[in-house]
């Protein structure tokens, strides 16, 4: 017995009301859902509704266990990450930060009201910003694989707080520097790199 | 899933496994099937499989195909070039883990 479209996007709103999110975790669970109901309908001789409440009274905590386990601060994202970091042509970038630190004094190319240290802040609001814009206003839908580089932007940030303001009132020193500059240019082409894998398979997210 | 401190090491190679015998399958299929093979005595739960599919996914051992079926979207998964190689590697590890389980708690029945 198949599910109407109406009883499909019962079960969409359900999942939707009870957390889950992300349009491309909740597609995948809303199949589960709706294929174990069907057979329950069949095997059971059920309606729809009955069907459904009789899964989920059983199967409602473990189904939405697996939506827990999605967090935008994952130890996969982070690790695929620092694989790209130690890309060649990544390993290029950061070697000619350092060598473009160690010849430009920067620090005097900036006033003291606003350092360098302001830039990368800076820098990290208008990512930030530009992802809130595309995550909520064009996109319209939730998507955890796109999400979870939010976090990641998120952890930089921390990052650079901590190392940034050890010495508050020294310079940073080329290290620091040559550091975060590689780390922004490398998340920046990292989130391109996923915006565009993204792009390339949307029609596998999208009814 | 069943007695999971003993399963949850072999799930990802439960799954590899029965992706090389299947082609591709979906997740709640998967389920179904293990169900199935074990005669109920082992329930992979949706907790536990998702997570899996997805790491195994992102290790780019699996590939996925999504296709609209029945008013909804379904994932199905099969194993990438690399998977294959993998689940090679797994079940020959898990069955030199089974052989050695086997010597130590019955010895007698390993020769």
């Amino acid at each position: 017995m198949k599910l109407t479209a109406e009883n499909i996007k019962f079960i969409d709103n359900y999942l939707k009301n009870s957390e889950v999110i992300y349009y491309d975790i909740r597609m995948e669970m809303l199949d589960h859902v709706a294929t174990a109901v069907e057979q329950k309908m069949e095997a059971e001789n059920l309606d729809f509704y009955d069907a459904f409440k009789g899964y989920m009274v059983v199967n409602k905590k473990e189904i939405l266990k697996g939506n827990k386990f999605w967090s935008i601060y994952s130890k996969d994202t982070i690790l695929n990450f620092l694989k790209f970091l130690i890309h060649p042509i990544m390993i290029l970038i950061s070697v000619s930060f350092y060598f473009f630190y160690k010849n430009v004094a920067v620090s005097n190319y900036f006033s003291e009201s606003f350092t360098i240290r302001n830039l990368f802040f800076v820098f990290m609001i208008i990512v930030a910003f530009f992802q809130l814009i595309y995550f909520h206003l064009i996109l319209k839908q939730r998507f955890f694989v796109l999400e979870k580089l939010g976090g990641l932007l998120a952890i930089i940030y921390y990052l650079q707080m901590f190392f940034m303001n050890q010495h508050e009132d020294e310079n940073p020193s080329i290290i620091t520097l040559t550091l975060f500059s590689y780390i922004m240019i490398a998340y920046l082409l990292y989130f391109i790199k996923e915006v565009y894998k993204f792009n390339t398979n949307k029609k596998k997210f999208v009814l | 899933m069943k007695n999971s401190q003993l399963y949850k090491g072999s799930l990802n190679t439960i799954i590899m496994k029965l992706l090389e015998e299947q082609g591709r399958m979906y997740g709640y299929e998967i389920t179904q099937k293990v169900k199935e093979i074990t005669k109920g005595e082992l329930n992979i739960t949706e907790g536990a499989l998702y997570p899996a599919l997805h790491k195994l996914e992102a290790d780019g051992l699996l590939d996925v195909e999504v296709e609209k079926v029945d008013n909804r979207l379904r994932k199905y998964y099969k194993l990438t070039e690399k998977g294959t190689t993998e689940t090679v590697n797994r079940l020959a590890e898990l069955e030199e883990f089974i052989k050695n389980m086997q010597t130590i708690v019955n010895p007698k029945l390993s020769y």
